[in-house]
């Protein structure tokens, strides 16, 4: 799925673009603990755990069906029956996984927003694009109409639209995705949250809209220090944009580290797999390197590793036992028996 | 709205209404001759003739046609046989009676079916969707008449609490609007169960829970503004009906309103009348069906019925 023109948005090879940020990264704004997401006794996600800290970004990476939109929602309360969430999400210190949804409305939106993949069909087709984000605003608490109006048009300023008074009273089928997309940016931040979650935010956009995008993410985290989850297929954004990023396979994070360490030295077989079917990484006029087979279904996962059967350098240990976490220096975390033998 | 599409409309809306107009008095043509009908058995054939002549019935088809569309076109709806007097006439003093009960009855056709929908589509699958839509099946499938019949027999005969037939009170309305209204009641809320089913699913509605807006908004502010062109159609349709359709409920009631004139000047083969009455339900059914068609561009900015919706 990587879009050939992504690998590079500064015309070199795919490298972490992000220099060190860490001056402005703070205490954590979210922490997800053992988070599970279950249809039935069939777990989609699995005792996952995530945490972003003020004013980084982290990005989950991993194919699709492996859980990483559903983790995103879970975050935000949005999970539905069939399906069923468990586990701790704390939001600034703030237990929210609990909350009655009438408290978590005064969550959403507030302290955690979030963007989606399709913005055009994120938006609602039959409302001037104005009033949808002035609706946010109502809602936690901005009363005056003409203030709403102002704040508007400051955030659609803000979010690099041009001739903002327009573009409010247009519909979203009147606006390009890009377009579309940087409306439901400026209605995510509108009541300035301390967390951002962005699925696949730039997936169906053209690659030149994806860089701009990328690049207002930055800049309005760098004023406003939000943290930001970015879930994505895509490594070219994940160099562009992550401070750290966690791979997840089957529903389950197999590899956390800074982003500088996933590029340089991916620890986990499955990380490492994905780098080598980057496009941009082989020799010309050579195949493409490919993981073999698919992701397994949850309801079918193999008793050992999950990745055991794709996974080249699986031994008979592998095949029995499920792969524990294990924790390394500074928060990275790796989910394999045998994460060195196999470099 | 632009011109040609506005003309284009109406063009179409006069080629229905002419096509309604001839295929009924074609029919009634057909299906015998009204005079002899209307007429005792012993009545001189002299007599007859002379009636003949009077109301053009000896003319060949074609030329009647004609002469009746000509006058129809000119406001002339011709005279009733039975009392001479003018159509139009007859018509217009039965309409108020026919608006009044119709519009009740829609009121209570939205009352019941939009908020069952609502409820029914919110809870899918559960004990009061079913129920909801147990009921709208049963009312679908009752005879009109039936509740009717029901209602007199429980509320005038045993409580003699309201009158059985006729008009003038507002007793009067209740019977005739509760059975006319929901009749259709139970359509109304499966077309907006399935209108709010599909647009409940859509991502715009994930977006407005993840603004933080509570339900009674997200149904009100963007569900039901999505799902209302099935609604307002199906709606639409009724309204058009409601005009001359509600003849069963005007006859179980005795009230005089136009579904009641027609099922009288059909018994009596009074041509003129008949034709007035359906010209009448086609014209209505006409321009609700415009109407509606016009609203879609104002309820879906996408649907282009302007120029000026084009790309800003």
């Amino acid at each position: 799925m990587t879009l050939p023109g992504i690998i590079t948005l500064d015309g070199s090879a795919v490298r972490p673009a992000v220099q060190t940020r860490s001056a402005r990264i703070g205490g954590p704004a979210l922490s997800v603990t053992d988070l599970s997401v279950r249809r039935g006794s069939v777990a989609l996600v699995e005792n996952t755990s995530l945490s972003v800290a003020t004013g980084e970004t982290l990005c989950l990476v991993g194919e699709s069906g492996c859980g990483k939109s559903l983790t995103c929602t879970a975050i935000m309360g949005l999970i539905d029956a069939p399906l069923a969430a468990e586990g701790s999400i704390r939001l600034l210190g703030r237990e929210i996984a609990d909350l009655p949804e009438r408290q978590l409305n005064g969550v959403r939106g507030r302290d955690v927003a979030m963007i989606f993949q399709d913005p055009m069909a994120a938006l609602n087709p039959i409302q001037r694009v104005g009033a949808q984000v002035a609706e946010i605003l109502s809602v936690h608490g901005t009363t005056s109409a003409a203030e709403r109006g102002r704040e508007v048009l400051a955030l659609f300023e803000r979010v690099g639209l041009p001739d903002p008074a327009r573009q409010a009273r247009a519909y979203p089928h009147q606006l390009s995705g890009g377009m579309c997309q940087r409306v439901m940016i400026a209605m995510a931040i509108a009541c300035r949250p301390k967390v951002l979650i962005a699925d696949e935010p730039t997936t169906a956009l053209d690659v030149t809209i994806q860089a701009q995008i990328l690049r207002l993410l930055r800049e309005l985290q760098d004023d406003t220090g939000m943290a930001i989850v970015f879930v994505t297929h895509d490594l070219g954004v994940v160099a562009e944009i992550a401070d750290r990023v966690a791979v997840m396979y089957s529903g389950r994070v197999v590899e956390e580290a800074g982003v500088h360490e996933i590029f340089d030295a991916p620890r986990h077989p499955y990380t490492r797999a994905l780098m080598a079917c980057r496009v941009g990484t082989g020799q010309p006029g050579t195949a493409l390197p490919a993981i073999t087979g698919s992701v397994p279904a949850p309801s079918a996962r193999p008793d050992g590793c999950i990745f055991a059967p794709r996974c080249d350098h699986a031994g008979p240990l592998c095949l029995v036992r499920p792969a524990l976490t294990q924790r390394g220096t500074s928060g990275t975390r790796v989910a394999c028996h045998h994460p060195e033998e196999a470099q | 709205m632009s011109g040609p599409f506005l003309l284009r409309k109406f063009a179409r809306c006069l080629l229905t209404l002419l096509l309604a107009v001839t295929f009924v008095f074609v029919v009634l043509r057909l299906s015998g001759d009204p005079v002899q009908r209307m007429l005792a058995d012993d009545v001189p054939a002299r007599v007859i003739e002379s009636y003949r002549t009077m109301w053009g019935l000896d003319r060949p088809l074609p030329e009647q046609y004609l002469r009746y569309i000509s006058r129809v076109v000119q406001g002339d709806f011709g005279v009733s046989f039975r009392d001479d007097r003018p159509v139009a006439a007859i018509i217009a003093e039965r309409i108020p009676a026919t608006l009044h009960l119709g519009l009740l009855a829609l009121g209570i056709t939205l009352l019941i079916g939009i908020p069952g929908g609502i409820v029914a589509a919110l809870n899918r699958g559960r004990v009061v969707d079913r129920v909801v839509m147990g009921i709208t099946i049963l009312g679908h499938s009752l005879p009109n008449f039936l509740l009717g019949i029901l209602l007199i027999l429980y509320f005038s005969m045993t409580l003699r609490l309201l009158p059985s037939s006729g008009i003038g009170t507002w007793q009067h309305m209740v019977m005739p609007a509760i059975t006319l209204g929901t009749s259709f009641a139970g359509t109304v809320a499966r077309f907006t169960r399935s209108a709010m089913l599909e647009v409940l699913n859509q991502p715009y509605m994930r977006t407005a829970r993840a603004k933080g807006l509570g339900r009674p908004a997200r149904v009100w502010r963007h569900a039901l503004p999505n799902a209302a062109i099935p609604i307002v159609t199906v709606i639409g349709l009724r309204l058009g009906a409601l005009v001359g359709g509600a003849t069963v409920v005007e006859t179980v009631f005795g009230y005089p309103g136009i579904g009641s004139l027609l099922v009288n000047s059909v018994a009596q083969r009074d041509l003129a009348v008949v034709q007035g009455v359906v010209l009448l339900i086609a014209f209505t059914m006409v321009v609700t069906n415009l109407t509606i068609d016009l609203t879609y561009g104002w309820l879906d900015p996408r649907i282009a019925t302007s120029g000026k919706g084009a790309k800003a």
